[in-house]
């Protein structure tokens, strides 16, 4: 079966990418709320909303729920 | 449905009374809207699972009512719970009959196969795509536990959600992903060490 070159790219993207302060996930958690407000709003981002997002781009799993509460917040807006 | 800030939905939540009743109605109402739309591409959730969500996801919010900091929007912030519930609930129905045996399958013998490039890379990004494969390659088999080879196997290759993962190996969800993290470290060392920056492996793979 033929690997899937997108995951990959992921796996490396990922992996090179990897720094010293990244947040695990019940850090990530705690801020979720936070980080989507920011984003809806437009305002910008301080370092802990930056080390959140640097999370989001290596665990999927957080990754999915929060891309689905930013759709419930947006539709909600 | 009566508009609140937040100091007024952890006042009206934390009192009986009848604000309570209607806060609690006006949060279940924004609940299952939220949700409603956060699993819309789902198909197998139902109205009556969103409903279940909602309501348990309630619960959850009146039990941690102390522990809203007001960073966020109450609203956002118990939606935030109710997404939770709703995916921690999801991922178990998924894999409940599936063990870590199915879990930490490949398709075939290699995690990563021998000779892969990309073949719509130019010349010089499939060279260093060579070395960074072999690179994985062999960390993965001679440096990696074999804990950190099941959990990159199930959460990252099979797409197993960390928490179900977890629960196999007798340990929780943080724990994995510091163990996946530490993998990455290794790997992400070892790739640096022949001498091409972070810049040079993503460019090579940019394709």
């Amino acid at each position: 079966m033929d690997i899937d070159p997108k995951m990959i790219k992921d796996m490396v993207r990922e992996i090179v990418t990897t720094r010293e302060d990244e947040m695990d996930c019940p850090e990530c958690f705690e801020h979720m709320d936070h980080f989507a407000d920011l984003l809806v709003s437009g305002a910008d981002l301080d370092n802990t909303m930056l080390r959140l997002r640097d999370h989001l781009e290596h665990c999927p799993h957080c990754k999915e729920e929060f891309d689905a509460l930013l759709g419930a917040v947006r539709s909600l807006q | 449905m009566a508009e609140r800030n937040n100091q007024e939905w952890v006042d009206h939540l934390s009192q009986p009374g009848p604000e309570r009743d209607d806060a609690l109605q006006d949060l279940r109402t924004i609940l299952v809207r939220g949700l409603g739309y956060a699993l819309s591409k789902y198909r197998n959730v139902t109205e009556a699972d969103i409903e279940d969500f909602a309501q348990d996801a309630t619960l959850k919010v009146l039990g941690a009512l102390d522990t809203f900091r007001g960073e966020s929007r109450f609203t956002t912030w118990a939606q935030k719970i109710a997404v939770h519930v709703a995916f921690t609930e999801l991922r178990r129905r998924r894999w409940r009959d599936v063990s870590l045996d199915e879990m930490t399958q490949t398709t075939d013998g290699d995690l990563i196969p021998k000779s892969w490039v990309d073949p719509s890379a130019n010349t010089e990004q499939q060279a260093t795509q060579r070395d960074i494969i072999e690179i994985m390659r062999q960390v993965i088999e001679e440096e990696l536990t074999e804990k950190q080879r099941q959990a990159l196997i199930a959460a990252r290759i099979n797409g197993v959600p960390l928490a179900e993962v977890a629960r196999r190996m007798g340990t929780n969800r943080n724990a994995l992903y510091k163990l996946l993290f530490d993998a990455r470290k290794r790997l992400q060392a070892r790739m640096l060490d022949r001498g091409l920056s972070a810049n040079d492996i993503l460019a090579a793979f940019s394709t």
